[in-house]
């Protein structure tokens, strides 16, 4: 099991460690977060390969972080003369039996300790130091990869030159088919892990025998016709044999199908369902880690919860699960607990909430959890009324709605607004919730809510005098003649009693009306609170 | 209890190099084993024959004792002893740095990060130090059993660094030989010099009065001949404690046992028997226009016949006249023990000698 990864110098990545749990971890975050990121460095110092490809020939001076090519070139324009800027992703291992060779003390802990890892450095290449100096010299802001060398080695400082066979790793990517096979680097050091010495054994023997036979019984004929050519050198006749070189190997000829249709040829989704079920079928002799690319992509709803529980019986069975996701859906089958909240190249530490709220976002999963982790800051309202009502005062208020400003107002039924407030709690987002009194006295609400509220979660809610909720607090302050033709009722009808009728109608007529109306005291201070 | 570490003492021509290859050959196939040697040459051997006896055996590694040092301690826990240093080669040539301290790196380490071999068996013990003997752990999960073949050979702090192995638990079984004790590891070392050579023979007695190894001796040689091996078994006294050694070797030839020959009688002897030729060294018999092997080289070696020229303090031992040092004891032993059936010493002037000179023609 990996216990954490430093990563320096890598993409968005300046210096992170990013500690893992056992089981499923989830990472989400907004595009261009850094997620996806983690991963590719994770499968980088894990497998040698980059996106199916060798890393020496992927490296580009891409791979390095802006910033500190950015501090580099400015720190050399000054005429410091810096050294330039490297790579280094280090995977520590948890202890564990199958590991022991990749043990040692090499690793960037502090104090000096040892334990099972490995590390991948790219690093400028000494033997060239006259011409990467050539070459900073010149007019650029590139990274001169050419004279860099990868060096992948154990935390025992043994060099790695491929990936090591106690460790097996699935990557399952469902956004991209990269070769037309399907077959993949991954896919197929999947395949290998998944068949048993002997079934591999068998195979290269009974192909090696299917080719011998294809020489001797098939080709012969050629082979007469052939040695009948003259004029060839040295009288050497010639002959064709079946290529039995390494290269033609079994592994080469087989392309897995699903049903009658070959793999490539397969849905994405039922592409990501194989690699996930081969993926499971693992063998136990090595540390077994998979790392899932948004498993929502191509799929249905159906086919989505079959494959999550596809994923949730791998993670029971020692295998390490890194997942990323832009699906609330996925995150709160899988469990909140396993979220890690990834922004601009920073991953948040592991979040502890109760098991009481992971279970109950697995039996309603439909919730939007994501919007809360993701949005930088939260209006938690408990009807579209509310919500509508939210936005026309805020407009009011700033002249752009509130999600301009990074301020998502999401309705979530009454029940539910404790584990919402949990979630933002744990995640320290800025939060204000509003809730209607109902029944209940100020004081009663103020309560109920107490364990809830922090500095940044604070609760809003109106006057007993004015109502028990919204319709007749927004009708307490306003003329009634006004409302009335706001909402563009005859002189019969009385206002409070059609938006009571009517909620959502209102509240979308009142948005939508030019004709200015008085907020609700507690809607101006969430507004306020939420905007400071 | 038995230990986990035995020692197994062994006489010359007792096969036993072939009694590790035999128990790796009956181990389970994926048993996890690594033998451990000194010399190059045995490391061949060894190689030479687990390829031969266990060839299906997977799980197999042997080592030089230095790579040993460098991949099981010093390498992977070097950063313990000093931080961010790696190591990046061997350096065999650089003399003692008696005047670097034994917390510097410049002790052990070139500036190019190669290590001293002179001093690698102490930095190992500096590195088992510092990182609190980690490296035990680590190599107990690694290995089901470790084997040291011509454990003799180990000196200086490799006894040390043996010493942590044999308190470790770790299943050590060594083979050696006091009485070929005639190379070392590292002869430089001042560390635990009373035990060099021969001297270890002490060190093993008093781990086993201590209960840390036991001791099993294996007498009984498939090589020499009765005469020899009980000729070889003299040059070391009972204080020795070593048992007899039993010869399981019954075959006869035209020419067997213990022979001296004059000077210019040599030539036609070695004519007629084709005996290994074997002096002390390149400086003995200069004059000699025979093809030589020096005794330490010899060792490992089996052959019919062999044919020594004395050193001086052998002629007066064969005289009667003196006695050898333990040293000069062991260099005989192993240039004696190469024989299955015959042993010549060219020497004039013997006439009151036990052993009966050869005669031309006879």
């Amino acid at each position: 099991m990996i216990e954490k990864v430093r990563i320096r110098g890598y993409r968005k990545f300046r210096d992170v460690t990013v500690e893992l749990r056992e089981g499923i971890n989830i990472f989400v975050g907004d595009n261009e977060s850094g997620k996806s990121t983690l991963l590719e460095a994770l499968a980088l110092v894990l497998t040698g390969y980059v996106n199916s490809r060798v890393a020496s020939e992927e490296l580009n001076p891409f791979w390095f972080n802006t910033e500190i090519v950015d501090e580099f070139f400015a720190a050399r324009a000054e005429g410091k003369k810096v050294q330039l800027p490297t790579i280094s992703i280090e995977v520590f291992f948890k202890d564990d039996d199958r590991l022991q060779r990749l043990r040692g003390a090499h690793n960037s802990d502090l104090p000096t300790r040892e334990c099972s890892g490995i590390k991948i450095e790219i690093l400028p290449n000494n033997d060239y130091g006259a011409e990467l100096e050539a070459f900073v010299e010149k007019d650029t802001e590139l990274i001169p990869v050419e004279f860099y060398k990868i060096e992948w080695r154990s935390f025992a400082d043994d060099v790695i030159v491929r990936r090591p066979k106690e460790i097996s790793v699935a990557v399952i990517d469902s956004r991209t088919i990269r070769t037309s096979s399907g077959v993949d680097y991954y896919l197929r050091s999947m395949l290998n892990d998944t068949l048993t010495v002997e079934q591999r054994t068998q195979l290269s023997v009974a192909y090696r025998s299917v080719k011998e036979a294809m020489t001797t019984d098939h080709l012969s004929q050629v082979n007469t016709d052939l040695a009948a050519l003259k004029g060839l050198y040295d009288n050497a006749k010639l002959s064709l044999a079946m290529d039995q070189t390494s290269r033609t190997s079994w592994e080469g000829a087989v392309t897995p199908h699903l049903g009658m249709v070959p793999f490539g040829l397969s849905g994405q989704g039922h592409q990501a369902a194989v690699k996930i079920m081969l993926a499971m079928a693992r063998h136990a002799e090595s540390a077994r880690i998979a790392m899932i690319e948004e498993p929502e992509n191509h799929l249905s709803h159906t086919s989505l919860n079959k494959l999550l529980k596809a994923i949730e019986e791998i993670s029971g069975e020692d295998q390490q699960l890194l997942i990323t996701t832009h699906s609330s859906f996925v995150l709160n089958r899988l469990g909140l607990d396993a979220l890690r909240l990834v922004s601009d190249g920073v991953v948040a530490p592991m979040t502890s909430i109760s098991n009481d709220t992971i279970s109950y976002f697995k039996k309603l999963p439909g919730y939007d959890t994501l919007r809360v982790v993701l949005a930088s800051k939260v209006v938690l309202v408990e009807g579209a009324s509310d919500e509508i009502l939210f936005s026309r005062f805020y407009r009011d208020q700033y002249g752009v709605d509130p999600i301009e400003c990074g301020i998502d107002v999401i309705c979530i039924r009454g029940l539910s607004f404790k584990r919402f407030l949990e979630l933002a709690k744990v995640i320290n987002r800025k939060c204000a919730f509003l809730r209607d009194l109902d029944k209940y006295t100020e004081t009663e609400l103020d309560a109920h809510y107490a364990n809830y509220t922090t500095t940044s979660i604070k609760l809003f809610r109106g006057q007993v005098q004015h109502g028990s909720t919204l319709e007749p607090q927004v009708s307490a302050i306003n003329d009634e003649g006004k409302l009335r033709s706001i909402l563009g009722l005859s002189t019969t009808e009385s206002p409070i009693e059609w938006m009571l009728k009517n909620k959502t109608e209102a509240a979308l007529r009142i948005a939508e009306h030019t004709e200015s109306i008085v907020a609700p005291e507690y809607f101006l201070e969430a507004i306020e609170f939420i905007n400071g | 209890m038995a230990s986990a570490a035995e020692l197994t003492l062994a006489v010359a021509g007792s096969r036993k190099t072939q009694g590790i290859v035999d128990q790796c050959a009956n181990a389970p196939l994926d048993a996890r084993i690594l033998i451990l040697t000194y010399t190059t040459n045995n490391q061949n051997e060894l190689k030479a024959r687990i390829g031969t006896y266990a060839g299906d055996h997977y799980g197999i590694e042997i080592q030089g004792w230095f790579a040993f040092l460098i991949k099981h301690i010093v390498r992977p826990f070097l950063p313990f002893a000093f931080h961010d240093r790696k190591l990046r080669g061997f350096d065999f040539y650089t003399l003692p740095e008696q005047f670097q301290r034994v917390t510097s790196p410049t002790r052990y380490l070139s500036n190019d990060d190669k290590v001293f071999r002179i001093h690698l068996p102490q930095l190992a013990y500096y590195v088992h130090e510092k990182c609190d003997g980690c490296w035990l752990d680590r190599l107990s999960r690694i290995y089901d059993v470790i084997y040291i073949d011509e454990v003799q050979d180990l000196c200086g702090y490799d006894l040390e660094v043996l010493k942590i192995l044999i308190a470790s638990g770790i299943k050590i079984r060594m083979v050696g030989d006091i009485r070929q004790a005639v190379i070392a590891t590292n002869p430089q070392e001042a560390k635990n010099r009373k035990y060099m050579f021969t001297g270890i023979w002490t060190w093993f007695r008093e781990l086993e009065e201590s209960g840390q190894i036991s001791i099993t001796q294996n007498c009984e040689t498939w090589r020499c001949r009765p005469e020899i091996a009980s000729f070889a078994d003299a040059l070391f006294g009972p204080d020795w404690g070593f048992e007899a050694t039993v010869s399981k070797n019954t075959r006869t030839s035209e020419h067997d046992g213990l022979y001296l020959i004059k000077r210019n009688d040599a030539s036609e002897y070695i004519d007629q028997f084709c005996p290994l030729v074997l002096r002390h060294s390149a400086n003995s018999g200069r004059k000699l226009p025979y093809t030589f092997t020096n005794y330490k080289e010899s060792k490992g070696l089996s052959v019919r016949r062999t044919c020594i020229l004395p050193t001086k303090p052998i002629e007066e031992f064969l005289k009667g006249n003196g006695t050898l040092t333990v040293q000069q004891s062991a260099e005989l032993y192993v240039a004696v023990t190469r024989a299955e059936q015959s042993v010549a010493f060219i020497l004039d002037d013997c006439d009151t000698c036990a052993i009966p000179y050869w005669n031309p023609g006879s």
